[in-house]
């Protein structure tokens, strides 16, 4: 009884729906289609079963036979609903059972289903309506439509399907075993499978059938089988139990494929994995690797799985460009030695190509090398050269015990493991380098971080001021501690000038050269600009009035590529030698003008060279334009007098051989021929180390000086030979005084007033600097006693006429000596008497007359004898002064004419 | 030397009140003057004339220096007697060592000088 069977039964055997919700409801779930009609086909219900199979949801009362969109027969031709078996049944009053439809779905799916359409009858007989049944065989008819396909698939297999009985007796034999094994089915059938199995493989049956009877099933077995022919052909093998309808296993099934392809595809697979991973291999362990022992062992590793050789070595050029063991594996110390050095490459081979020797007994190989080989049992061996940045840098090595032939895929992957290894060593030997140059940086570093900190501690050490400016615009420039405590600021400030204000320091200027200095005439901001700046001097002047002056040099600070980034400046502190400096110029000031007023001159003297400077002042003395004197020896010598010469150059070395000071007076004779008298004071300088020994000094011109002395000799000569002239002429007059007058009385008398008239005459002379007294004062003097205003008794007459001191002297006494006569015993002895003096100059005969002549007296006579009047006048007066005297005792009166020649003529 | 033949002495004295008590002198103790010259010009035209064994001689005559007259003196080796007021300082220093009477002197000083003089000859 199938499903619509138990449905139709259900609904058969009871009178309503409606009375049976719990029914109803099972209906709703049923997963069988169904629906109902009332009797003239309308669709009075349809679960959801129903829905799904038409595809659509069908509208009770409207829809009429059926609930599918469309119907069709199996040959596909339309079937209109009102024929349909539903129609038919409702129709004819009978059921039909299991007729094939195909009901097309809204969405055009398609549906094959079987209608199973019943008439409902109620009690009375009349039919009130029908149920169908419908269903979806699409599935069973697929089955169907799968068993016939797998029969032709089974047949037309390239696989042998085999099936057997658990004996192990073939069943069946398909084309693809008979193309596999090479017997037909006829000759298999009925036999047992072991036919196939070669020898060796005489167990695998029981163990298959074994696992089989326990219901296994064997799935993808490689095993070998043995061909009609004999062939051996490697197969895979699936064998699965078959069981009868009631679920026991009768047999088995068995599925062989021949993998003899596959399983040399397989294997030339699986030799490319080895290759992939060992490439794969090397290259991960290549590039973890920091150390070149572990990239010549992975690389060996990798030709040694890669290129299935037991022995391989890694050789590279060494310094000396030979070819050297590195790495190496299975070779003997022997062989390392014998070999070692061959090459078939120089180091500047150019693209070198991979050497196989696929049989060492077959190749040119010289003999030594041969014999090598054949003693190290290489039987094939394989170069292949190692390239790095394009250049050979060695080979590896395979050796192979056996001929080998290198297929084009081993040396594929031989230069690939080359071009790997190639690019580690080339890479590790950067690292290296780099490593290597990192530590000469790091040392480097710390080298210069060694001298930065010492080259700070020199900085803030020096007593000198230091700026920086790292900046090419100077915005900020720091300094060392001499520097902040020069300029007075806190160790933090910024002692640009160039900074903004608030920021700048404002408790100094600086000047130069007298002159303000702007922020961007600061040495450090010209070296900014790129200048070298040296011996500069500026002052720097504070805010309370004092100063400093400072001498330094500033210089560019340059990156590596000689841009200016900055600039540094270094000064010292020279006020205090600014100082000492503007003394000693103050000072050297004050003696070049002691020296000019002194009209003296300075003087330096090197023995070793000969070099004579001679200050400016010297030079004019010598009547030398300023920077003419020639600075030698023989310069100096040159003018000195040819009388004083000698005297100087003893001097000189006097001064030389005690080291004494040296003074010499001596005179110069200059280009006119002016002599002049100079006075030399030297002194030998202190010597020291390296320092010449020198003689400087001063040099004064006293040339007046000496004049003035000469001068001051000659008076004082004079002074001592008039008074000891006078003293003489004293003496004189003394003796004539007394050895003429016997009265002694009288003598002395005579003689005192002798010496007073002398005296008179001396004090005029004095009075006037003995530059010479009048004729008419001389005269006056002596007469002056005797005169009497009242009688005009005496006279002078005569142009003013001036008498040298000798004259005056003379011509004085002999006035004395008439005067007293004239009193004793001429004119002037009586009242009425009178004297008449009268003197004219000639000016052309250069002569002076006087005459004296008495009037009124006494009468003259001649007297008795000669007196020193006489004597004086007669003996004395005309030599004396180269005149003439006459004397005349007139009656009237004594005449007295005095000619005498005259020097000076009138005086105006 | 006699006292018949006076000896001769040259005298050159500017001031004649002087020359006048040499003169004195001289004659005094025998002696001859030749002279007394005042001047320079005088005393050397006098010296081509005259003839004399000694010569006194002052300095200075009316200011002009006597030292031509000395070294005309001395070129004939004419003993000489400098009578002068200078000292021995202001001569210029060929003459200093010439035997010399600082003015004044006495009489008989002079001829003991001059009495020298020719007893050294």
């Amino acid at each position: 009884m199938n499903s619509a069977d138990v449905v139709h039964t259900c609904l058969a055997g009871d009178a309503g729906m409606s009375d049976l919700p719990d029914f109803r409801t099972a209906l709703d779930t049923l997963p069988l289609a169904v629906y109902m009609t009332d009797a003239d086909g309308y669709v009075t219900y349809f679960n959801a079963a129903a829905a799904d199979l038409a595809g659509r949801k069908p509208i009770l009362g409207r829809d009429r036979w059926c609930v599918t969109w469309e119907l069709r027969r199996p040959d596909g031709t339309a079937l209109p609903h009102d024929q349909c078996p539903m129609a038919m049944a409702l129709k004819t009053g009978r059921p039909a059972r299991g007729q094939e439809l195909l009901a097309v779905r809204p969405d055009g799916t398609v549906v094959l289903l079987l209608s199973h359409p019943t008439p409902i009858f109620d009690r009375t007989g009349t039919l009130t309506g029908a149920v169908n049944l419908l269903v979806d065989i699409t599935d069973r008819q697929r089955v169907e439509e799968d068993s016939r396909y797998l029969a032709a698939i089974v047949e037309s297999s390239d696989d042998a399907i085999v099936s057997k009985d658990l004996n192990g007796i073939v069943t069946s034999w398909n084309k693809g075993a008979e193309r596999l094994f090479g017997y037909t089915a006829d000759e298999v059938i009925g036999k047992s499978i072991t036919l196939l199995m070669p020898p060796g493989y005489e167990n695998e049956e029981p163990n298959i059938l074994s696992r089989i009877r326990k219901g296994e099933r064997i799935d993808h077995y490689e095993t070998l089988r043995q061909r009609k022919d004999g062939s051996l052909v490697n197969i895979s093998l699936t064998v699965s139990p078959v069981r009868d309808a009631g679920g026991c296993i009768i047999g088995a099934s068995k599925i062989a494929r021949d993998i003899s392809e596959t399983k040399r595809a397989a294997e030339a697979l699986t030799a490319r994995l080895r290759e992939q991973a060992a490439l794969y291999s090397l290259a991960q362990r290549q590039q973890r690797s920091k150390d070149i022992a572990e990239i010549y062992e992975a690389s060996l590793d990798a030709i040694q799985s890669a290129l299935s050789c037991n022995r391989a070595s890694i050789l590279l050029f060494d310094k000396s460009e030979r070819m050297r063991f590195v790495a190496w594996r299975g070779l003997s110390e022997e062989y390392r030695q014998a070999v070692d050095g061959h090459s078939p490459w120089t180091v500047d081979a150019v693209d070198p190509e991979p050497i196989f020797i696929e049989d060492t007994n077959l190749s040119d190989i010289a003999q030594e090398l041969r014999s090598v080989i054949a003693a190290e049992g290489i039987a094939a061996l394989g170069f292949i050269p190692l390239v790095a940045e394009g250049r050979l840098i060695g080979k590896f090595m395979t050796y192979y015990d056996l001929p080998h032939p290198f297929t084009a895929n081993e040396i594929s992957v031989a230069l690939t493991i080359a071009r790997q290894l190639g690019f580690s060593i080339e890479r590790l030997r950067a690292e290296d380098a780099r490593q290597r140059a990192q530590a000469l940086l790091r040392r480097k570093e710390a080298l210069e971080r060694a001298r930065a900190a010492e080259l700070m501690a020199i900085m803030q050490a020096v007593p000198a001021s230091i700026w920086i400016a790292r900046t090419p615009d100077c915005r900020v420039i720091s300094g060392n501690r001499a520097a902040y405590e020069l300029l007075r600021q806190p160790d933090d400030a910024n002692l640009s000038l160039s900074a903004p204000a608030g920021e700048r320091p404002d408790n100094f200027e600086i000047f130069s050269e007298g002159r303000l200095l702007t922020a961007e005439e600061m040495p450090v901001q010209r070296a900014a600009r790129g200048e070298e700046v040296p011996n500069f001097e500026e002052e720097i002047r504070f805010d309370d009035g004092s100063s400093r002056y400072l001498l330094g040099n500033a210089t560019p600070l340059r990156d590596a590529a000689g841009e200016v980034i900055g600039a540094v400046a270094a000064s010292v502190d020279i006020t205090e030698r600014k100082q000492a400096e503007e003394a000693l110029q103050e000072s050297e000031q004050r003696l070049q003008i002691a020296l000019a007023a002194g009209r003296m001159g300075a003087w330096e003297w090197n023995p070793a060279t000969g070099e004579v400077i001679w200050s400016p002042g010297l030079e004019a003395l010598h009547s030398l334009e300023p920077g003419t004197f020639g600075g030698t020896f023989a310069d100096f010598k040159r003018d000195i007098h040819p009388d004083d010469l000698p005297l100087v150059e003893l001097e000189i070395a006097r001064a030389l051989e005690s080291k004494q000071n040296y003074h010499v007076v001596y005179r110069i004779r200059l280009a006119d021929g002016t002599i002049r008298w100079m006075e030399a004071f030297g002194q030998f300088s202190v010597p020291g180390p390296g320092r010449p020994v020198k003689l400087a000094g001063v040099c004064m011109d006293i040339t007046e000086r000496k004049e003035a002395e000469s001068q001051r000799n000659l008076l004082v000569a004079e002074l001592s030979h008039r008074v000891k002239n006078t003293l003489a002429i004293v003496n004189s007059i003394a003796r004539q005084s007394f050895s003429t007058n016997p009265d002694a009385h009288e003598a002395q008398r005579s003689f005192d007033a002798r010496i007073r008239a002398l005296a008179q005459t001396h004090t005029r002379l004095a009075e006037a600097n003995w530059s010479g007294v009048s004729l008419e004062t001389v005269l006056s003097d002596e007469l002056s006693p005797y005169q009497d205003a009242d009688t005009n008794n005496i006279t002078l007459r005569g142009p003013r006429t001036m008498l040298p001191p000798k004259h005056a002297l003379t011509l004085g006494m002999a006035a004395h000596e008439l005067a007293t006569n004239a009193e004793k015993h001429g004119a002037l002895s009586t009242q009425g008497g009178c004297v008449e003096i009268e003197w004219a100059l000639d000016p052309q005969e250069k002569k002076l007359r006087i005459c004296w002549r008495e009037t009124g007296g006494p009468p003259v006579l001649a007297p008795k004898r000669n007196g020193f009047g006489r004597l004086l006048l007669e003996r004395v007066l005309a030599p004396d002064l180269g005149g003439e005297v006459h004397l005349e005792f007139a009656p009237q009166g004594l005449k007295c004419t005095i000619d005498l020649p005259h020097p000076g003529g009138a005086f105006p | 030397m006699t006292p018949a033949e006076p000896c001769r002495v040259f005298v050159v004295e500017d001031e004649f009140l002087v020359a006048l008590q040499i003169e004195e002198d001289l004659a005094a103790a025998g002696y001859m003057v030749v002279g007394p010259f005042t001047s320079l010009a005088s005393s050397l035209a006098a010296l081509r004339t005259e003839h004399f064994e000694v010569a006194t001689l002052d300095l200075n005559l009316r200011g002009e220096p006597g030292y031509p007259l000395v070294d005309a003196l001395l070129e004939r080796r004419v003993p000489v007697l400098l009578l002068t007021g200078y000292a021995v300082s202001d001569l210029p220093e060929r003459y200093r060592a010439l035997p010399r009477l600082t003015k004044p002197f006495d009489g008989a000083t002079l001829i003991r000088n001059i009495a020298s003089l020719l007893s050294g000859k």
